[in-house]
């Protein structure tokens, strides 16, 4: 039984923290927070808190500057580390752009990981309005993050307002953002759980949530009764949240965990299966599959998409035809939904219940899971190796051949972690028309 | 023309052109131009030597045209750098005021200097620049001249341009093989910047940005001094590269494509243009819209990475005199608007260069830097007693010297002070 937590850094991270514990009292991890600010500390409910730069700051904040916040943990870096020491699973969570939540992140990020637990930072991206200083910020605390972590999703605040509609009050943008979070902590708890018909663990989550990438998402869909596979693949494809992909077909790599009753058939799997491969034909596929004992006319579907490897993070993954040079695509109106009334957001993320599995400290699974031969365990091998689906597609030149040209005799010049003599469009990936 | 023998050879090796300029200090002590060269270069990249006897053949032709237009035999060379591995570091020493009565005198001026020059840096090094910034007392007021003043701690900021004593060290060996004496080596980031500003600029705060083939380097200038400098290795053969590789032709194709018609700035309303290309067995046309923004996002990233190095230091907020482009980069239209986007401030082409007497066809943005070498090696007496393969410490040896110096100097200056004639 893995033993997790979840840490909630700087202002956001304890809020959201703070809000998980309360709202989901059935999770039964420890919740922990960290914060430079001690009011904001104090008054967050949690399992156990620390203080940063206690000594330092007199109680107050970082001042949104992360090379400060970075010197303050380095005097935590004994107690955090002796914290860490038996955890398996440690879920970051923090808003970038500020103080603490940029800069303490990646520092901490990697204590943890020598101590030898696998670390996944679920970040929250600052508003358009914070401003461009803060989000610049973010984004370089991003690219820090996602290379010091074993795993990043971000999730962008501005992505909430769109969906649910400018008019939402700020509150529940905020907590539909907490409930994303949740979602995304218990789609990678399940995705990894034992036992499992099909296994996924945590080098391949690794491998598609790991470092830098142009996009990056973890999306659930649950749909229940008659033709649920073609309904669950229609609602990812109609989704708002996904509304940003509106080029599947760039996608390289996902995760995808399917839940369901024991009587699921070959056939609603092969629909599911299917209906995702046609849709991202170039992705690199991790299947994954849970049998639930108290399900029965139910699956859920949990995907992790990753898109870009290496490269700077976008906003939206949209196809070069409909792109603009500038970084900060505004939401496009025709996708905002009336505003949605209170309490939506326990009724939009229906079904998402902790599993038995793993709920039971002894690790023992209360559904009876069967292996061996079986027509569906057969198929499910089958689609075991990751298929790699290799076409040059114009008007994108492909990375893996990166000609140095003129440049080849001389060292490359590095910046960031980027090799600026790649051309600045490739790495960005933004023109209007096709070449 | 009375021939004196005070006369240097500025030279660049510039990754596309060559060029020397034969100058020296006229009876007033105004730098005077008196032979220019200019080639193209082949064998050089991003500010490195790659390939050595292109590079020596070329340097030997520009440096026939520059004789051969002065009618001086070039001997004493002052030398533009420039290449990814240039940067700039400010190093601070700081020192308690010895005696009780917290007075400031020279041996607390010869301490902190002491200090100032305790640094690591990496090995091979090679330390191109020491420029002492302001004398800071306890940590508030700022001075050129603290001896005398009261104060219980004393700093001294400087600023360390250094770059890798290999990379240098290739160019300097080449001119030594041809028996020329390579008497000044200076950073064409600062060295541009002593041709384009004006003394109110300097005091203000002004960025110069040297848009060069290989090369953009910059410096920062404030109350009269240079505060920051350093080099990026990106310069115009990646916009070439990067319109090479998008609109698949070759190298070639894409700087003539590059010239006739690239721009910093587009915008995503305007109708596209197609271009034929120039060659005569092709029927191909070429998207200017695309072309302009390949150009646009790497001249943008550019520009961008220069900021970002400036936020590093804290300098970005300070740029109050706005900022000057030179160099062949800067004649790409619209660039002056791209340039104010990124950085925030007015910024302005220096299509003219602040020298006097030049004639119009070296008073050109491309010879800011060359004219500024030699400018500066002429403000600068002194030689670069700098032996590259020798020890990795020099840096102690050079600013150990400038203190010796700049003692030296405020010894003269207080004896002159004391005996007004």
């Amino acid at each position: 039984m893995k033993v997790i937590r979840i840490l909630g850094l700087g202002g956001a991270g304890l809020k959201i923290a703070s809000y998980l514990k309360r709202n989901h009292p059935q999770d039964l991890w420890e919740y922990w927070g960290a914060d430079s600010d001690e009011s904001a500390l104090e008054s967050a409910q949690l399992d156990r808190k620390w203080s940063i730069g206690a000594k330092s700051s007199r109680g107050l904040g970082s001042g949104g500057d992360p090379e400060l916040a970075r010197e303050w943990v380095e005097e935590l870096a004994s107690d955090l580390n002796d914290a860490f020491k038996e955890v398996d699973l440690v879920f970051i969570l923090a808003g970038l752009g500020g103080g603490i939540g940029g800069g303490a992140a990646a520092r901490i990020s990697r204590m943890a990981t020598a101590q030898g637990a696998f670390v996944f930072v679920l970040c929250a991206l600052p508003f358009d309005c914070e401003g461009a200083r803060r989000s610049r910020q973010a984004r370089d605390a991003m690219r820090e993050l996602s290379l010091a972590a074993d795993g990043l999703i971000p999730f962008q605040n501005q992505r909430a307002l769109s969906v649910l509609g400018a008019d939402t009050p700020l509150k529940d943008a905020l907590e539909c953002v907490s409930e994303k979070f949740h979602e995304a902590i218990h789609g990678l708890v399940g995705l990894q759980a034992r036992p499992a018909m099909m296994e996924l663990d945590l080098a391949d989550i690794r491998s598609v949530a790991h470092g830098s990438a142009t996009f990056r998402t973890l999306h659930c869909e649950t749909a229940e009764g008659e033709d649920r596979p073609a309904r669950l693949v229609e609602n990812l494809k109609n989704s708002a949240w996904l509304s940003s992909i509106e080029d599947w077909g760039r996608i390289d790599s996902v995760l995808v965990g399917i839940e369901g009753g024991e009587s699921i058939t070959m056939r609603e799997i092969d629909l599911i299966m299917e209906g995702l491969q046609s849709s991202m034909p170039k992705a690199r596929v991790f299947p994954g599959a849970h049998m639930r004992s108290d399900w029965s006319e139910k699956t859920r579907l949990t995907l992790l998409i990753s898109c870009g490897s290496g490269l700077a993070w976008e906003d939206d993954l949209v196809s070069p035809a409909q792109n603009e040079i500038s970084h900060w695509i505004p939401a496009s109106p025709k996708k905002q939904q009336p505003p949605v009334s209170e309490g939506w957001a326990r009724q939009a993320l229906s079904g998402l219940e902790a599993s038995p599995e793993w709920r039971s400290e002894e690790g023992v699974s209360t559904g009876a899971v069967t292996r061996g031969s079986s027509p569906i365990l057969e198929f499910m091998t089958s689609i075991k190796s990751p298929t790699k689906v290799e076409t040059m597609d114009q008007p994108l030149l492909p990375m893996d051949i990166p000609s140095h040209g003129r440049f080849e005799k001389s060292e490359p010049t590095l910046r960031m972690g980027e090799d600026l003599d790649i051309p600045t469009f490739i790495r960005r990936r933004k023109l209007t028309d096709p070449i | 023309m009375p021939r004196n023998s005070g006369y240097l050879l500025g030279l660049e090796i510039g990754v596309r052109y060559l060029r020397a300029v034969m100058a020296d200090l006229d009876p007033v002590g105004r730098l005077r131009v008196l032979g220019v060269g200019e080639e193209d270069s082949e064998g050089c990249r991003k500010g490195d030597i790659v390939d050595v006897p292109k590079v020596e053949a070329g340097i030997r032709k520009v440096i026939a045209e520059a004789e051969q237009t002065s009618d001086l035999e070039a001997r004493r060379i002052a030398l533009c750098f420039s290449g990814d591995h240039v940067s700039g570091f400010t190093h601070v020493g700081s020192h308690p005021v010895l005696s009780s009565s917290h007075v400031i005198t020279s041996e607390d001026i010869r301490l902190v200097t002491r200090n100032a020059r305790t640094l690591s840096l990496p090995p091979e090094s090679y330390v191109a620049h020491i420029v002492p910034q302001l004398f800071c007392l306890d940590g508030k007021t700022h001075v050129a001249n603290p001896i005398g003043m009261l104060a219980k701690r004393l700093d001294l900021a400087t600023l360390i341009v250094y770059a890798n004593q290999h990379r240098v060290g290739t160019a300097v060996h080449l001119l030594k093989n041809m028996h020329l004496d390579v008497h000044r080596l200076v950073f064409k980031g600062i060295a541009s910047a002593s041709t384009v500003v004006t003394r109110d600029q300097e005091e203000l705060g002004v960025l110069v940005i040297d848009l060069g083939a290989g090369t953009s380097d910059f410096s920062f200038l404030a109350q009269g001094k240079v505060k920051y400098a350093a080099a990026v290795g990106v310069g115009g053969d990646h916009v070439t590269n990067d319109l090479a590789c998008a609109l698949k032709v070759s190298f070639d194709e894409a700087e003539k494509l590059k010239l006739d018609y690239g721009r910093a700035g587009w915008s995503p309303s305007e109708t596209d243009e197609r271009v034929p290309l120039e060659a005569v067995d092709s029927e191909r046309t070429v998207s200017l819209k695309i072309l302009r923004q390949v150009m646009t996002m790497r001249l943008e990233e550019t520009f961008e990475v220069i900021l970002g190095d400036l936020q590093k230091q804290g300098l970005d907020s300070l740029i109050h005199a706005g900022v000057i482009l030179c160099g062949g980069g800067s004649r790409v239209p619209h660039i002056e608007d791209l340039a104010s986007r990124v950085f925030g401030r007015p910024a302005r082409v220096a299509r003219t260069l602040n020298v006097q007497g030049l004639a119009p066809e070296i008073n050109r943005p491309e010879f800011a830097s060359v004219l500024g070498a030699v400018k500066f090696a002429f403000a600068h007496p002194g030689k670069n007693k700098e032996s590259f393969g020798g020890k990795a410490n020099s840096s102690f040896q050079i600013a150990a010297k400038w203190a010796a110096s700049w003692l030296q100097r405020l010894k003269k200056k207080n004896q002159h002070d004391s005996n007004p004639s």
